[in-house]
């Protein structure tokens, strides 16, 4: 039977999932009510990391986030990558740099119920 | 309530972040020395948040979590102005977030930002001022 598991260490599960890829936390915003998980923001690693993101990765990287125990559902909202028919895509580079600075104000949607 | 450090070289920014945490209901000790800092962290466990800027003349934010993670281990919330402050290209950072950063205890907030965004990642890393911080 699995132990009851708080907002605060479902947070510090996805943070560990997030560091393990070299994410850049910074531009990332992470919430977590009642085992809900919201994550917003500009997805990418921290500077100077020597590959790039691929979308391999960042759908492992979700599934392990959604595998977190006592998550309930999962909503992705991200300025540079899409999810389009349950894979992630990075958009446009040129794009993407200006949606960075504007962070989320052009923001794709993807909630999932697990 | 709970206890919150920050250390950072700028007092303005210590009086923005004492004035936006002290109205969410959070107890916020500041300094400017990071000697002070860490000797308050030393004294007082009841902290359970330091909220570290990154270069700072004296000792920088790296500098102050690895000694502070020598002595104690809680959430730490870096805020700086510098992205790329935090780049895989020094062996320091690589080191540092494989061997700190791992345990998922750590988050990042750039300046400028809007309280809000930084209200999130308090909460998001020790709860509001009143509930429960204890994590299992």
């Amino acid at each position: 039977m699995n132990a009851i598991i708080s907002d605060l260490d479902i947070n510090r599960h996805i943070r560990r999932v997030l560091v393990k890829h070299w994410i850049d936390l910074g531009k990332l915003s992470i919430r977590t009510t009642k085992g809900r998980v919201a994550i917003r923001g500009y997805l990418d690693r921290i500077s100077g990391s020597q590959e790039r993101l691929s979308s391999p990765v960042v759908d492992g990287m979700f599934n392990d986030i959604e595998r977190i125990n006592g998550v309930e559902r999962m909503q992705v909202d991200l300025a540079n990558w899409v999810n389009s028919e349950g894979k992630w895509l990075l958009l446009d580079r040129g794009k993407n740099l200006a949606k960075s600075d504007a962070q989320t104000s052009d923001i794709r949607q993807t909630s999932y119920d697990l | 309530m709970k206890k919150l450090l920050s250390i950072d070289d700028e007092p303005m920014m210590l009086k923005c972040l004492s004035r936006a945490l002290k109205g969410k209901g959070y107890d916020l000790l500041v300094t400017t020395d990071p000697e002070e800092g860490l000797e308050i962290l030393r004294r007082q466990d009841d902290i359970c948040l330091a909220l570290l800027d990154v270069k700072m003349p004296k000792k920088n934010g790296f500098e102050i979590y690895r000694e502070l993670k020598q002595f104690r281990n809680i959430p730490v919330l870096f805020v700086t102005a510098y992205p790329r402050a935090f780049t895989a290209k020094s062996d320091d950072v690589v080191e540092m977030w494989r061997d700190e950063f791992a345990d998922g205890t750590t988050d990042i907030i750039y300046k400028p930002f809007d309280l809000p965004a930084l209200f999130e990642k308090v909460e998001g890393l020790i709860g509001t001022a009143c509930e429960s911080g204890e994590t299992q």
